[in-house]
């Protein structure tokens, strides 16, 4: 059986290198996706570093000269504008600020004094500069309490009934989960993307071509040639995963992650966990994908079958995994324990040896169930009709 | 030396072959004639193991190829009715594929290479990946494939389709080559000048069933014809009286 194997494997290794859609399912995925990410992280970064502050507009600053000095700050620039309408002034700033000329007197006569902020809601510097500047009057609001509470006697802290602290225990931030769930997930969908072409024309390709059943009248045994067929697709597998990891590594490290906060770094240690990981889950995509390409008689029917099991990680990732507020679950069932243990790989977390192998051992199960059923496949008489 | 004895087949309810039963003896060349979904095909099917008879059984050199498909098809050289190359491969790739497939590796496997595609002249284009090739090209290579093994039996189905005067004729060498070196030829054909011209022995299948089988003699005598095609047409279809001069 192991020699039929490997000559099944060696033909079919050849014709996949030389069928440019296999090659090309197998490479492309690993090139464009690291660029993507590059991309997204550096579009984070630069967002983050080109963001300026609000410029501000006041209209009538004379009526309050203490409250402008008070507002402005890192994030707000204040000018002074006047004669001008409020909205003809949106033109040229994020913001305006209208002082009416009873202000300071309503603010003597220890009344509510009103200010108003003229905004473009549609435009992003329009909405920011309406949160910068409540935050700014919320200061500009305590210390006008405090000093009235002070005049009259009272200990301003008696309005604070409540002082919330907030202290983040988190050791990444936010934003760290949040890309290494998008990489997670575009890892585990490497090698459905890798291996998708080949299986599919190894298998319905074959029988689209007529070119089965001068294979199926050779003395060679089903699990042959279905082992045969299945070590070729998991090794270009491999390769399009490994590729995918070393370039999607080179993206993190390469891009500045730490100026937005997200704390990653896919060092050696990480990639090689991540291939440790993602082996025999390859062997299982591929023995699905061949099993589902069978069913198909043409190359197109099984791509069409191929490329809708694609939503499956999507599925996967968002229904078992990624539900669990910033936590990697590794459960054991194939997929899941993938998702969960890459996570934990990419935020440098060690991996539990006890824990990958049993998921491997479970993922390596359902690879043989697969190949089985292949075998069974290929030892119906369906398979010959046209 | 090839045997079937009372074949049956269907699928789901369509019965393609009832009752075939026919010997088809070593340095013979032996011819399967029968119309469009005689059960022609479905009988070869069951000779190279690839489909299972619901009754009777085939027997290839005395081994049934539903019981031990793997020993019956290491002794046939098969020629299926759909060509079926990979267009990344080259001829040389083809053969040496199939030679391995029987076992064949090193030594013996280049030698078998190097001489199947001198025999049918396919030296030039040994090297050539086979998309694009003509109906011809296509049909040596097929059976080269077939016959890199140099097995006793070779059972080829519609062998003749689509070739030219000259993959014709090369056909034939071959399958005569094939009958004098010993082996057990069995073909299906629609071309009854040529099946007259180089088979041995006739088996004609009507319906799924055996309805003559014998010498060329033995046929014409038993549908009271003088041509093979009007014994042909009476025996296949006997509720049309066939006279000599009127088959078209």
């Amino acid at each position: 059986m192991i020699i039929g194997a490997l000559n099944i494997a060696r033909k079919e290794w050849k014709d996949g290198l030389r069928d440019r859609r296999s090659f090309l399912s197998a490479v492309v995925y690993s090139a464009i996706g690291p660029i993507a990410i590059f991309a997204i992280l550096n579009g984070l970064a630069a967002e983050v570093n080109n963001e300026t502050a609000t410029r501000l507009a006041v209209l009538g600053t004379g009526h309050a000269p203490v409250l402008v000095n008070l507002i402005e700050n890192r994030d707000l620039q204040v000018f002074e504008i006047q004669d001008q309408e409020p909205i003809d002034a949106l033109a040229e700033y994020d913001a305006v600020l209208a002082i009416s000329e009873s202000f300071a007197d309503k603010l003597g006569k220890v009344q509510q004094a009103e200010l108003e902020l003229f905004v473009d809601r549609t435009k992003d510097a329009g909405m920011k500069s309406i949160e910068r500047v409540r935050r700014a009057m919320g200061a500009v609001q305590s210390r006008y309490v405090s000093t009235r509470l002070i005049s009259r006697g009272v200990n301003p802290e008696i309005i604070n009934a409540i002082d919330l602290k907030v202290r983040s225990v988190e050791e990444k931030s936010v934003e760290t989960w949040a890309i290494s769930r998008l990489l997670v997930l575009f890892f585990v969908m490497a090698p459905f993307f890798a291996s998708l072409s080949i299986a599919a024309d190894m298998t319905a390709g074959e029988r689209e071509r007529d070119a089965l059943q001068p294979l199926l009248m050779q003395p060679v045994s089903r699990w042959s040639i279905v082992l045969g067929k299945w070590i070729v697709a998991t090794g270009i597998g491999l390769l399009g995963v490994t590729a995918t990891i070393l370039a999607a590594s080179f993206a993190v490290n390469a891009s500045p992650t730490t100026e937005i906060g997200i704390l990653l770094y896919a060092s050696a240690g990480a990639q090689w966990d991540m291939m440790i990981i993602l082996a025999p889950f390859v062997g299982l995509v591929v023995a699905l994908q061949m099993l589902i390409a069978l069913i198909a008689k043409s190359y197109k029917e099984a791509q069409t079958y191929l490329s809708l099991l694609l939503f499956l990680p999507i599925v996967v990732a968002f229904a078992a995994v990624f539900k669990k507020e910033y936590t990697p679950d590794v459960g054991y069932a194939p997929m899941v324990h993938q998702l969960g243990l890459l996570q934990r790989a990419l935020l440098d977390q060690p991996l539990d040896p006890a824990l990958t192998a049993m998921g491997a051992g479970l993922t390596l199960a359902a690879t043989g169930f697969c190949l089985f059923a292949c075998v069974k496949t290929y030892q119906s008489e369906r398979m010959l009709r046209g | 030396m090839i045997v079937c004895n009372n074949l049956a087949k269907n699928f789901k309810k369509v019965h393609a072959v009832s009752d075939v039963s026919f010997e088809a003896e070593d340095g013979k060349i032996t011819a399967l004639l029968g119309l469009n979904g005689s059960g022609k095909s479905t009988t070869l099917r069951m000779i190279s193991g690839l489909l299972k008879p619901k009754t009777g059984e085939a027997l290839i050199d005395n081994i049934s190829p539903a019981r031990a498909p793997r020993q019956a098809q290491a002794r046939l050289g098969l020629f299926p009715d759909r060509f079926g190359l990979y267009p990344h491969l080259t001829v040389r790739e083809h053969i040496d594929y199939f030679g391995r497939l029987h076992g064949l590796a090193g030594r013996t496997l280049t030698t078998a290479v190097d001489q199947i595609a001198e025999r049918l002249e396919l030296s030039p284009i040994l090297n050539r990946r086979t998309e694009g090739f003509s109906t011809g090209q296509s049909m040596r290579t097929a059976l080269a494939r077939a016959l890199v093994h140099d097995p006793q039996n070779l059972v080829l189905d519609e062998p003749t389709r689509g070739l030219d005067v000259k993959g014709v004729k090369q056909l034939r060498r071959v399958l005569i080559e094939a009958r004098d070196s010993g082996r057990c030829v069995v073909f299906s054909s629609h071309v009854m000048p040529e099946v007259e011209r180089i088979a041995d022995h006739f088996v004609i299948i009507a319906d799924g069933r055996t309805v003559a089988a014998g010498n060329l003699q033995e046929i014409l005598s038993q549908a009271d014809a003088s041509e093979l095609e009007v014994a042909f047409m009476r025996l296949s279809e006997p509720g049309t009286v066939q006279t000599e001069g009127q088959v078209q």
